[in-house]
């Protein structure tokens, strides 16, 4: 194996005493690795960049980027990596260009170098139009690529992005998703980067670190991460929060191999979801709690996450911050988002009838039967159940629309599954 | 290396001033009220028993190009707090560049700034009939406004990252530079005041630079501009050391 791009041991980063940011961290990232940092606010994430980036002092531990101590060699390190913070660190007044040539000059490039590697850059980015206007008057995507670009000028060995799609639009971040990529592909290049958007991590990283409050909860490809959670999530959300007898009724029978419990929902982890759902209807039957919606699933990210931290991405990040503008759940938790979004495909898909599907939230359906939401990406298991009878004939089988959104190009299945760019 | 590297962002900086001549100008504005109204004002003063030779205004210009570096130099560390909010400094600090030339460069541009600026007010009064240094007193006197500059606005960027907010750094801008143009005789001669501003107006770099800039519109003798000079440049060292230090300390 090659040895490590970067070497994290027992890192730990306290701002007061008694409160760790980073809590005995240990990894190692690879040359040409994606590497996703995906946690919370407030999960270390951005500390431990910090530190890798030579910003910030460890307390204690001991880091290496390119085989150099971060804290003993700073300037090797920063000769040999570029950073891209989270906010756009190009200056407002100054063009595209001008940004690019001063970047160069402050990593002592030779002249000649500057200036051939600033077009390329220009032209690689698709800024080239743009390159002699004030970067006050770009886009908030052209913003963020010009920094990524003005992070490149000196082709580092890694490139840190803290964020890196943070306040972007859909279509920005997708185009950005892809520069990535190719960056990674075509210069064999190691990407670090921290991220709170499960998808983003799935979609981009080789192998991604799950941190929460400062610890490694796990560590490996997405894949692998979702294998440790073998079978089908059947997800509950009652109207209230529901009592641990009737938790323990729902566990009985043998067939559910874990719970967890998140308020008002319910995670259940079993073997076969969709062979365990009628008698897991009987069980709800008889615990009267008023069930609100019913989702079956494969194991996703989200579910991933879940299991390490005990609570999904979405909700953590409200407690503290009073709600984050950027979680375009709102008030969900990351499987909501992904419900909606199925909704949102299926529609624009084959046209069937989605109303019903987007009941998911808010809309109370009382007695008319459950709203469901299938989350399968793979095996075909969309159902009804009974009262809602116009689902039994749905159509079999999540939407392969391409591009539309990464988790779902990125299907279980392979053979079946489109990989694009 | 950091030669190279002070003079890069040097021009960078001034640059994004030139783009934005109209901060440059603003700061003129209070300077020219003063000289103009304040010198109108107090004209009568010079008739009072103990003042020196010459017009008020002649007196006053001095002084007036002091309070312009004072004004001037306080505002550097404001931009300095916006590149950090902006992340521009954290992409500066991840690159080889040398750190010190980060605080010199800053420093360095508004000095420079401010000495465009006292270059137009020097004009401006003697417009108005203060004349003009002669011999080279003239550069002698902006020599005197770089010192002075280069030393404040240390001063005022070392402030901003003890500070790290906007808010307190002008209050406090604001609480240093008028003490010090009072405790100096940017306005009135030293022998108008009681004793004990008087010898606490010798502990301020300002009672200096009004000093020599003064004795350089009257063509005194070079041992009495030379002093002033070196104390000025031991003001300037010892600021720029101090933000050097406390930029090294708080930005890794």
């Amino acid at each position: 194996m090659k040895d490590p791009i970067i070497q994290i041991d027992r890192l730990v980063k306290e701002y007061e005493p008694g409160h760790r940011a980073i809590d005995e961290l240990s990894l190692q990232v690879f040359p040409g690795e994606i590497f996703g940092f995906l946690g919370a606010n407030g999960a270390g994430k951005t500390s431990t960049l910090k530190i890798l980036t030579t910003l910030t002092k460890p307390t204690s531990g001991r880091a290496t980027v390119a085989g150099f101590d971060v804290v003993g060699e700073p300037k090797k390190v920063r000769s040999v990596i570029g950073y891209v913070g989270q906010q756009a660190g190009v200056d407002m007044v100054l063009t595209g260009r001008e940004n690019l040539l001063l970047q160069g000059q402050l990593f002592h490039l030779p002249k000649s170098e500057i200036l051939n590697r600033t077009d390329e850059l220009l032209t690689l980015f698709g800024l080239g139009e743009a390159a002699d206007g004030k970067v006050g008057a770009y886009s908030g995507g052209m913003k963020r690529k010009l920094d990524i670009a003005t992070a490149l000028i000196h082709r580092p060995k890694v490139l840190f992005l803290d964020e890196p799609t943070l306040g972007l639009d859909p279509q920005s971040r997708s185009a950005l998703w892809t520069y990535i990529q190719n960056l990674n592909r075509d210069h064999q290049m190691a990407v670090f980067l921290t991220t709170h958007y499960l998808e983003e991590a799935d979609r981009l990283s080789h192998r991604l670190a799950i941190v929460d409050r400062g610890r490694l909860k796990a560590l490996g490809t997405s894949d692998e991460l979702k294998d440790t959670l073998a079978g089908d999530g059947i997800h509950l959300t009652f109207e209230e929060v529901v009592g641990s007898q009737e938790l323990s009724l729902l566990r009985q029978g043998g067939m559910v191999r874990e719970v967890i419990q998140e308020e008002k929902e319910v995670h259940l982890y079993l073997e076969n979801g969709r062979g365990a759902l009628p008698k897991l209807l009987q069980i709800l039957e008889q615990i009267k709690a008023p069930v609100r919606t019913i989702a079956l699933s494969r194991p996703s990210l989200d579910d991933v996450f879940l299991k390490y931290t005990g609570h999904t991405l979405g909700k953590e990040q409200e407690r503290p911050a009073g709600g984050n503008p950027w979680w375009p759940g709102g008030n969900g938790g990351g499987s909501q988002k992904w419900q909606r979004q199925w909704a949102k495909s299926e529609k624009e898909t084959d046209g069937s009838p989605s109303g019903e599907w987007k009941q998911t939230e808010g809309s109370e359906s009382g007695s008319s039967g459950w709203p469901l939401a299938p989350q399968d990406s793979s095996s075909g298991s969309s159902w009804g159940l009974p009262g809602s009878g116009k689902r039994s004939d749905a159509p079999s089988g999540p939407p392969q629309k391409e591009g539309a959104w990464g988790r779902w190009d990125k299907s279980e299945e392979p053979k079946k599954g489109k990989e694009e760019g | 290396m950091i030669a190279q590297d002070t003079w890069h962002l040097f021009l960078k900086y001034v640059k994004i001033t030139w783009r934005m001549p109209i901060w440059t100008f603003f700061g003129l504005v209070q300077p020219l009220i003063w000289l103009v109204i304040f010198g109108q004002l107090f004209r009568n003063l010079a008739r009072s028993p103990g003042f020196p030779a010459g017009s008020y205004l002649g007196f006053l210009t001095p002084g007036i190009l002091v309070m312009t570096v004072l004004f001037g130099s306080s505002w550097s560390g404001v931009s300095l707090l916006r590149d950090i909010t902006y992340g521009v400094l954290e992409k500066t600090l991840v690159s080889p560049v040398s750190r010190t030339a980060i605080v010199l460069s800053r420093v360095l541009h508004t000095a420079f700034t401010v000495l465009v600026q006292v270059v137009l007010l020097l004009l401006v009064a003697a417009a108005l009939g203060a004349g003009f240094p002669p011999g080279w007193g003239g550069l002698f006197s902006l020599l005197v406004v770089l010192f002075l500059a280069i030393g404040f606005s240390g001063i005022s960027n070392a402030l901003a990252l003890i500070l790290q907010r906007e808010e307190p750094l002008v209050v406090a801008g604001n609480m240093l530079t008028l003490p010090l143009l009072f405790f100096s005789p940017a306005l009135v001669p030293l022998d108008f005041m009681p004793d004990w501003m008087r010898v606490a107006s010798r502990l301020n770099p300002a009672t200096y630079a009004v000093e020599a800039i003064r004795s350089s519109y009257q063509s005194a003798p070079a041992e009495a501009m030379g002093v002033p000079l070196l104390i000025l440049l031991l003001f300037a060292s010892l600021a720029v050391g101090w933000s050097v230090v406390v930029f090294s300390r708080s930005q890794g």
